[in-house]
């Protein structure tokens, strides 16, 4: 099937002016799929933590949200164990009028603002809201160990 | 081309195509940008024949006038409540998919929706239309506003691809060669180029041969065969090299061919060239000596890696087996007595110190070399004919020890079959005893018998010296049984075949007497 002009469009913008902290490559045999790594935000235990994602465009995007999984181990309540994201926007919250780029965006931003009320990882949240100071410890440690390579 | 067409299909072409092109697309932008402008707000477009947003959009368009759904410019454009304007198609389709909740918000902004859309302004409309593309149609380079570029592809491109007329053929053929009600793939061919050629004329090898931009054309100066497109930029190759000699070598003088002589003489590096070359040449040869000489060092070092081997494997674990068992038979170890020292002395030939220094990296005096060689290969010579004595020798020693092996079984053997002899003589023995005993127990037994039964007839007081006289029996045969000399055991071979045939005899005797104890005993 032909790529739809929105994601070529797409392409070529993040190639083009690329988001600062984020990188979005197309796989050269599949354009639909794309290996993403974001830096973590700065101020944040993610911080100097380059984290690697895997982003695949369905059949019907823009109509369905991109499915986005993490591929670097983190620390974060919002995020589980097999990477999978627990983000409004990447769910019921989809429009068709965000991007990659809009999308990249808020998951950089989910790290810089974890919301342990909304978990998927249940024991990091419930870390996270009894002893945060350590659960952001851990969360350093982590990425020391998996995002610093 | 294009005339040579006209007047080939001069009853098909029509009216348009001989408009000019920049004239045809100026005259129509106005007209489809209106058309457009009036269908842009209904609600249900007309079907486009051409997918307006797959379109290779020429300049880059105003991101304000790009569908945040599609990222192309609005297409049929319409407004929301909320100010944020979509292509209708693209809201339709959101509309379509989207969750009951989700249907009734901007997808942009997310406001809640009480109205429906309406259409956008006509300047928006217009200013989409305005934005250049390039026609969908191949080998059509045509650039035009995308309003009209539907007008253009479907209705008036050359490049468009139409079905043929016969209904037969399922061939396309270009709007340009169509002719109406004519099929012409019977008598014409489109050649890769675009052209189309008769057939039955030698208009098609004509075509190849000298038009088609494709395939080549024959140079007549030079032989040479070029595509005619290049034709005539084509300069024959020149014949004689008018290159300064010294190029190569790094003289860089760009002169012409008549200034050739002047530049020779001027240029040092051209008077340098023959000197270089020959240079040149002599190094190349050098290192074709170098590389054989490698190839025979490589071949002689693996020979003596190799007799290194056969000295490690087969001699020196015979002198430590000489040094650990003296005691070998006095002839093997007189030969390798004549022989260890010989194969020592060989082991420090191996790598004489001169040759290490040698080998890794080999001396370009080719003298030298061959000296080197010759030494190599009188050391190589000389360590086969050693090799070749201790091979000797061993194959006379692995001799010597299969014989001694040989005897060393023979021994055996014998030794074996004595044994089993008197294995033969001592199970024969027991059998015999086994026999005695069973013959014993069984007259004992007969007698206990007859004794009941004479206790509930006639004589109780006969019965003690019955019992008494069979364990005294037994006790002698035992002992006989457990003393195991050869002697007895042949003594004992006659008596048990006297022993075998007596209780068979014996009851008979019995039963004749009548149950008399004295003939019993007996």
């Amino acid at each position: 099937m032909a790529l739809p002009k929105r994601i070529i469009k797409e392409t070529e913008r993040l190639m083009a002016e690329p988001v600062p902290g984020i990188s979005a490559v197309p796989h050269e045999d599949n354009l639909r799929y794309f290996d993403v790594s974001i830096h973590g935000p700065s101020q944040s235990p993610y911080e100097g933590g380059i984290f690697k994602l895997e982003l695949f465009l369905p059949e019907d995007y823009p109509m369905t949200p991109p499915k986005i999984r993490f591929l670097t181990k983190i620390y974060h309540p919002n995020i589980d164990k097999l990477g999978r994201i627990c983000l409004d926007v990447l769910k019921s919250n989809w429009s068709p009028a965000l991007q990659i780029r809009t999308i990249l965006l808020s998951i950089q931003a989910l790290l810089g603002a974890p919301n342990p009320d909304d978990p998927l990882a249940n024991d990091v949240a419930q870390r996270w809201k009894e002893d945060q100071e350590a659960a952001i410890q851990t969360a350093r440690e982590w990425t020391k160990t998996h995002a610093m390579t | 081309m294009q005339p040579h067409f006209d007047a080939l299909f001069a009853e098909s072409v029509r009216s348009s195509p001989s408009l000019s092109p920049s004239s045809s697309s100026s005259s129509l932008s106005t007209h489809g940008a209106t058309q457009a402008a009036t269908q842009g707000g209904n609600y249900d477009e007309p079907p486009s024949k051409i997918d307006l947003r797959a379109l290779d959009y020429v300049t880059d368009y105003d991101s304000h006038l790009m569908c945040p759904i599609c990222h192309v410019p609005f297409l049929h454009p319409v407004v929301l409540e909320c100010d944020h304007t979509f292509c209708n198609s693209c809201l339709k389709e959101y509309r379509e998919g989207a969750s009951s909740g989700a249907r009734s918000r901007c997808p942009t902004c997310r406001a809640v929706l009480s109205s429906g859309p309406r259409k956008a302004s006509r300047l928006i409309v217009n200013m989409c239309n305005e934005t250049k593309v390039r026609c969908p149609n191949d080998d059509c380079q045509e650039v035009l506003p995308r309003g009209c570029v539907e007008h253009h592809a479907t209705k008036e491109c050359p490049h468009e691809r139409l079905r043929c007329p016969d209904p037969k053929c399922d061939k396309l053929v270009k709007r340009r060669n169509h002719v109406p009600a004519q099929c012409i793939h019977i008598s014409h061919i489109e050649c890769d180029c675009g052209a189309v050629i008769e057939l039955g004329k030698g208009e098609w090898l004509r075509h190849k041969d000298e038009d088609c931009p494709n395939t080549g054309v024959k140079c007549e100066e030079c032989g040479q065969r070029i595509s005619a497109s290049d034709y005539p930029g084509h300069i024959c190759n020149p014949d004689d090299d008018h290159s300064c000699p010294g190029k190569q070598y790094g003289c860089t003088d760009d002169f012409s061919p008549e200034d050739s002589e002047a530049h020779l003489k001027s240029c040092p590096l051209a008077r340098l060239a023959p000197h270089l070359q020959k240079q040149s040449q002599l190094l190349q040869s050098l290192q074709e000596q170098l590389i054989m000489v490698k190839v025979r060092n490589e071949v002689l070092e693996n020979g003596f890696e190799k007799i290194h081997d056969v000295l490690n494997d087969r001699v020196l674990p015979y002198v430590s087996h000489s040094d650990h068992s003296p005691a070998e038979a006095s002839d093997i170890e007189e030969i390798e007595r004549d022989h260890i020292p010989s194969a020592l002395s060989q082991r420090d030939l191996l790598m004489p110190a001169h040759l290490g220094d040698l080998t890794p990296s080999a001396d370009p005096d080719s003298l030298s070399i061959s000296q080197t060689q010759q030494h190599l290969l009188a050391l190589h010579e000389s360590l086969r004919g050693n090799v070749s004595n201790i091979e000797n020798n061993i194959s006379t020693l692995t001799n010597t020890i299969s014989d001694l092996d040989a005897r060393t079984s023979m021994q055996i053997m014998n030794e074996t079959l004595r044994i089993k002899e008197d294995l033969a003589h001592t199970s024969a023995a027991l059998f015999s005893t086994r026999a005695q005993v069973q013959w014993l127990m069984n007259r004992e037994r007969v007698g206990q018998q007859q004794q009941a039964m004479g206790i509930r007839g006639r004589a109780p007081s006969a019965q003690p010296p019955v019992s008494n006289q069979a364990p005294s029996a037994r006790s002698s045969v035992s002992e006989g049984g457990d003393s195991s000399g050869q002697g007895q055991s042949l003594e004992g071979q006659p008596s048990a075949s006297i022993l075998g045939s007596s209780p068979s005899f014996r009851p008979q005797i019995r039963r004749q007497s009548g149950g008399s104890q004295e003939r019993v005993k007996l």
